[in-house]
């Protein structure tokens, strides 16, 4: 597969503050880029410097093997994390405004079909549920056949069907071969959808590949949950070195999990409320910043 | 990017789609001038204890009169063609034996004034006042005030309508939302101004059928000339609008300058009370004034019959302002708040 957009040695400064500090990635045809990161990572920022709503301080992006410029931005579709669509206008009328803007619009009723949006088209935007809404600004996103599709952080504040709906739609569009950037702090979302990730943190790129790749190469260690009232400290101190006591849980890393299981198995205890999970990337995240990636 | 007026036409779309869905203020772009015109022009019309307006000419010491607000001028030809408009009630000549006294024949408000002039200064002069009247059609305070208040409302309208709309969704992020298609600043702007004129001229035209009805107004001159004055002035004025509204994201701080503009512009334009008597001063800001400028001219149309060619100067002053000032919020206009 060929790159089809790159970022070279991003900045933005405001004033003395870098919100975007030297960032560098590149993204294949077709696949999607997860940027991940807590709030104020500079995530939201990037995707802004890309589709040229701020300028940035220092840097190069390309698509297509040429630099950004304004004509290049009719192939760019963004979902903004903040916005607001033009007042007292129905589904339906936005889609038709949006669409109208554009030379080489999709087919409406095509762009209906791929976003669900039939059961709401005549309601008032500000009158719809929050999974609606979004699906309806992706729907704005896509009226003009993007190949580069931005994402800032859709899911945010949806519900869990309202999210697994969405993930199928992003899911579709990458069928359709549009490339797409997806910033999110939901892991399980970057883990569900993106070919490639990038952790940012304080405005720089902390780790850059694959999810499944990356959580290797960092971990190869499972962790034990076994509830507090189950097991003493003692006992516990005796599986691993590496313990975190949470509220409810000891959270015990194990480099072999059969020899932990068969400690456990000797100690006689009720293991029906143990967890075994692998490492995921909200480890992978607390291990690279040592912090929580919501905090 | 390519000028397109296919954008133009889907900004002014939504625009006015928004502005005829918002019942609250499509009701108030009509009922506040209607309630202006009914309240001002019935109170003052019915008024006992307002000033009336005297010119004189030449070296004369006024003597203090009740009710009598002296008005000098430079020529007797001056002061007659005011009076003969009613910006006064009554001119005198004083440099001559008898004083001539000038009112106006079918003026209510000239005979009341003539009254108290004749109490006041006729036991002290010798001879009586000669009386003239000069001819004039009737001209009520409704009559006059009118063209102000519709005024008033488009310049309310053209920089709320324009202006803060542009602020609120800029602070909102509508503009932000733009700014991510091919929609450039220049169309996004000229669709504000044309939906803006667009319910200008329509709530200007309901507004004067319905004051029509309840004050007939005989217009003198040509709708046409008068049409383009209220074109080219609510342009002028929403493209002060453009100029606050290239760069502001708070909608409180707008409406405070907002506000600082249009009250000293509502005092100096003539929309309630003539500036006849006013300091030199306050006419030649009031000059540079799109709202004196326009109200001026359309009460010389409506009133005085004057002609197009007649009025170029306050037409190439509006147009001028109105160009200047979109150009200036143009190049100002920022799409988003960073």
């Amino acid at each position: 597969m060929s790159i089809v957009f790159e970022v070279k040695n991003l900045k933005k400064k405001y004033g003395d503050f870098l919100a975007v500090n030297d960032i560098s990635f590149s993204i294949e045809k077709g696949k999607c880029f997860g940027l991940l990161g807590p709030n104020g990572a500079g995530k939201s920022t990037t995707i802004e410097c890309i589709e040229q709503i701020i300028d940035y301080s220092e840097g190069e992006i390309f698509f297509e093997g040429s630099l950004v410029q304004e004509k290049t931005l009719a192939n760019f579709g963004i979902q903004f994390q903040q916005t607001s669509l033009p007042a007292k206008l129905k589904v339906k009328e936005v889609l038709e405004f949006f669409s109208s803007l554009y030379q080489d619009a999709r087919d409406m009723s095509e762009l209906i079909e791929l976003c669900h949006l039939t059961p709401f088209l005549n309601q008032y935007h500000d009158k719809i549920s929050g999974g609606q809404r979004q699906r309806l600004l992706l729907a704005v996103a896509l009226c003009h056949k993007p190949k580069l599709l931005m994402l800032d952080e859709p899911t945010t504040g949806l519900d869990p069907q309202a999210r697994r709906n969405l993930w199928e739609l992003v899911k579709r569009i990458k069928q359709e071969g549009t490339t797409v950037i997806l910033t999110t702090h939901y892991m399980d979302e970057a883990f569900e959808l993106c070919d490639e990730i990038g952790i940012m943190d304080h405005g720089k790129m902390i780790a850059t590949g694959n999810p499944k790749f990356l959580l290797k190469e960092t971990f190869e260690t499972t962790v034990l949950e076994i509830p507090l009232e189950v097991i003493s400290e003692e006992q516990v101190n005796s599986l691993s070195s590496d313990i975190h006591i949470g509220d409810r849980f000891f959270e015990v890393t194990v480099k072999d999990l059969n020899a932990a299981l068969a400690k456990l198995a000797v100690l006689n205890l009720d293991l029906s409320g143990i967890n075994i999970r692998q490492k995921n990337l909200e480890d992978l995240f607390i291990h690279l910043t040592g912090k929580d990636l919501r905090s | 990017m390519n000028f397109s007026f296919k954008r133009v036409l889907a900004v002014i779309k939504i625009r006015n789609r928004e502005f005829y869905r918002d019942l609250g203020a499509l009701g108030w772009v009509i009922l506040f001038p209607l309630i202006m015109v009914l309240t001002f022009g019935y109170i003052f019309d019915v008024d006992q204890g307002e000033q009336y307006k005297v010119g004189y000419w030449g070296n004369y010491t006024t003597p203090e009169i009740p009710h009598i607000q002296w008005v000098k001028y430079s020529s007797q030809e001056e002061a007659l063609e005011k009076l003969k408009y009613q910006k006064i009630d009554l001119a005198i000549t004083v440099g001559q034996k008898p004083a001539v006294l000038w009112s106006a024949a079918k003026s209510p408000k000239s005979k009341l004034a003539k009254e108290i002039m004749h109490l006041h200064l006729l036991p002290k002069h010798t001879s009586p006042f000669y009386e003239e009247q000069i001819e004039g059609r009737v001209l009520t305070y409704l009559d006059w005030v009118f063209p102000g208040i519709v005024n008033l409302n488009i310049m309310f309208m053209g920089l709320w309508g324009v202006g803060w709309v542009i602020v609120r969704q800029r602070k909102l992020g509508v503009l932000k939302r733009f700014k991510a298609s091919p929609l450039t600043s220049f169309e996004y702007l000229l669709a504000q101004m044309l939906s803006r004129l667009i319910v200008m001229i329509a709530s200007s035209v309901l507004v004067y059928g319905v004051a029509n009805i309840m004050h007939p107004f005989n217009i003198e001159g040509s709708y046409l000339d008068l049409m383009i004055f209220f074109i080219a002035g609510s342009m002028a004025l929403s493209s002060v609008g453009f100029v606050f509204a290239a760069r502001m994201t708070s909608e409180e701080l707008c409406n405070g300058i907002l506000n600082f503009i249009t009250y000293p512009l509502m005092f100096i334009s003539e929309i309630w009370f003539s500036l006849e008597g006013s300091p030199e001063w306050v006419k030649l800001i009031a000059n540079y004034s799109p709202l004196w400028q326009m109200t001026d001219s359309m009460r010389k149309i409506m009133y005085e019959g004057a002609s197009l060619a007649s009025l170029a100067g306050s037409l190439i002053y509006l147009i001028v302002f109105g160009f200047v000032f979109t150009l200036i919020g143009s190049l100002l206009f920022k799409w988003n708040k960073e």
